[in-house]
């Protein structure tokens, strides 16, 4: 444990940025489906004369409903997964931490298991949406620990 | 060469986002970071403001900075110092900002502040 040498909060931050960045076009991408379902459907009532019949308005405003609700969940749970399964992966952190060259370990200096990484990436999801403000957590103790970091028991070193 | 990369990654991210916000103003575009928890239940968080404080305050409105958000004033040097020790590798953080005692009082600086903003607003 003595040569290991903590990540700093600039490499955490960009880590973080770099994933923020892959997930957003990753969500991007997912839902360009939606887009081409409701331009089939100004189609239909474009042929129509621009006139949906009571049918057509309804099934569209069921879609939208539907498909907002999707997109709530996806974007809801998709960073959760992501996070949970990259961080207890043999690499031992997401895609911006792999960039940045750190990883995730427990204070004992093991990897984590899927229901520590979960928990981890849970506090992790529910700061970043409380408060930005709380992730600075991390420069008021020496070991450099996050609020989700103190909560799976956590370090984030230098790979 | 490994260990500077990163440090000039770090410095670009650095002058990137200051010069997002210098001619990003959240006040009147609708583009930028929402908050999740100021939209869902209309109180303030901390950090609400803190966009539009920084806005102001790379223009020289300390005044408008202020009135947006207070803490912006206790951020920008903490983490100013944190990235200038990443970059050039020197400690200067003062130690009193480790201390139990400086924890306690900068929570309940953040607690007082938050329960203020929302009663007031």
């Amino acid at each position: 444990m003595e040569n290991l040498k903590l990540a700093g909060f600039g490499k955490r931050l960009v880590a973080y940025i770099i994933d923020g960045i892959i997930l957003g076009a990753a969500m991007m991408i997912a839902f360009i489906p939606f887009g081409g379902l409701f331009a089939f459907m100004g189609m239909n009532a474009a042929q129509n004369g621009g006139e949906m019949t009571d049918e057509a308005a309804v099934a569209t405003a069921a879609m939208a409903g539907i498909s907002i609700g999707a997109i709530v969940l996806v974007a809801l749970v998709v960073p959760l997964i992501y996070d949970t399964f990259m961080t207890a992966s043999a690499k031992q952190g997401t895609l911006g931490k792999l960039v940045m060259n750190i990883k995730v370990v427990k204070e004992t200096g093991e990897g984590l298991n899927t229901q520590e990484a979960f928990i981890r990436a849970l506090v992790k999801y529910a700061t970043g949406s409380f408060c930005i403000f709380l992730f600075l957590a991390c420069l008021f103790n020496k070991q450099e620990q996050n609020l989700h970091d103190m909560a799976a028991k956590t370090l984030v070193l230098e790979a | 060469m490994q260990k500077n990369y990163y440090k000039i990654l770090l410095a670009v991210v650095a002058m990137a986002i200051i010069a997002f916000y210098f001619f990003y103003n959240p006040a009147k575009t609708n583009v930028g970071f929402q908050c999740i928890f100021n939209k869902t239940t209309g109180l303030y968080c901390p950090g609400c403001g803190g966009q539009r404080a920084f806005h102001h305050l790379l223009h020289g409105n300390f005044e408008k900075a202020f009135e947006y958000n207070l803490l912006i004033f206790l951020v920008i040097p903490i983490v100013g110092i944190k990235f200038y020790e990443e970059i050039f590798e020197k400690e200067i953080m003062p130690q009193f900002v480790f201390s139990r005692q400086f924890l306690i009082v900068l929570i309940a600086l953040l607690i007082v502040f938050t329960v203020f903003r929302n009663l007031s607003l």
